[in-house]
């Protein structure tokens, strides 16, 4: 999963329309440290815990919970892992770049 | 009566050996057999045909927890389980014929918890029939969901005939819930939630009306289609930003963590 993530951010949409924003239940603390040492390449909000705000408004029940929202701010995909994952973000950035 | 009744039983059901063969050769050996059958009320005779069932599955649990082999075992999950539909009709066999004697409400509630979909349906109806103000009646609503079988009709019927709040409230909301799960039927379970979730009593229950508003939400604000609703919050230098901060990019949301 996560050496997956990093490879979107880090490679395959480098320098185009596309970002990770987490959402992360780790301590603050351990996110520094998952900062700090590479594990996370994006921004996170401070999540805290597993039944935290952010979470607990979003209705995630497991994690890790994935959405795709396009350049318009618009949910597009929920729950998509892996080559389908990829696939759907190559399509909506795609998309993004054409609006741009 | 009674003896009648449950030889009538076991005509009806000749297909479960475990319980039959026993009261046949309790019978055909003893010579007031008949007493004997004709001693037990209501409330043994369901316990007794309950506890049966425990001792068969329980041995058969003991047999499958020696084969080590997992392909064996699975086999024999399939092949020797001991199957419960007998002792449940048997159970509402006995329940029908005097269904508000002690032991009967506790017996289809036992029943309903490993029943098919027809055996289901007949014991609601029976409970709803004896026993509608009961607020035990909860635990239907929770076995009607956990089935794939659409438990839309069951559901329909506990909210119009159950006697008690949390009862119908509980079946309200599971109904709204699977109406909201299906495109076809999305708009009218919202309204159907939205409703539940502005009735008077709904207060007396908490925990159902926090469960709802979560449901309300991600059916309309966290759907496919929609504008996901922005999240401000903080990194972990305490710094604040913001998720539309992102707007222009494709975003991919992630709540992820490694505890």
């Amino acid at each position: 999963m996560l050496p997956h993530e990093r490879s979107l951010v880090s490679e395959t949409f480098k320098g185009r329309p596309f970002s990770i924003v987490g959402v992360n239940s780790d301590s603050k603390e351990k996110l520094k440290q998952l900062v700090a040492d590479g594990t996370t390449l994006w921004r996170n909000f401070t999540n805290e815990q597993s039944y935290g705000k952010i979470s607990t408004e979003w209705g995630v029940r497991g994690w890790p919970t994935l959405y795709l929202i396009d350049h318009n701010g618009v949910i597009k995909h929920k729950g998509l892992r892996g080559e389908a994952m990829e696939k759907a973000i190559a399509e909506m950035v795609a998309v993004a770049e054409k609006s741009q | 009566m009674k003896h009648v009744t449950l030889l009538s039983a076991l005509i009806v059901l000749p297909c479960c050996p475990a319980w039959a063969q026993a009261p046949i050769s309790e019978v055909s050996a003893a010579t007031n057999a008949a007493a004997v059958v004709n001693s037990k009320s209501t409330k043994e005779q369901i316990e007794s045909a309950i506890k049966e069932y425990g001792q068969e599955y329980k041995a058969f649990r003991k047999k499958a927890s020696k084969e080590k082999n997992r392909k064996k075992r699975k086999k024999l999950y399939k092949n020797e389980k001991p199957n419960p539909a007998g002792t449940i009709d048997l159970v509402f066999e006995i329940a029908k014929k005097d269904p508000l004697a002690e032991g009967v409400k506790n017996g289809l509630l036992w029943g309903i918890q490993q029943a098919d979909k027809a055996q289901r349906t007949r014991i609601i109806d029976l409970l709803l029939t004896h026993y509608k103000d009961s607020p035990e009646l909860e635990a239907l609503v929770e076995n009607l969901v956990r089935h794939k079988d659409d438990p839309t009709v069951e559901l329909r019927k506990i909210i119009k005939l159950a006697g008690d709040e949390k009862v119908r409230q509980g079946a309200s909301y599971s109904l709204a819930k699977k109406m909201m799960s299906r495109p076809e039927t999305k708009a009218e379970g919202i309204a159907m939630m939205k409703q539940l979730g502005a009735s008077p009593g709904i207060n007396t229950n908490p925990n159902l009306l926090a469960q709802l508003k979560r449901d309300l939400v991600i059916a309309e604000q966290l759907s496919i289609g929609c504008v996901a609703p922005d999240i401000v919050g903080t990194d972990q230098n305490d710094k604040e930003f913001k998720l539309s901060d992102y707007r222009g990019q494709v975003v991919l949301l992630d709540f992820w963590g490694i505890w």
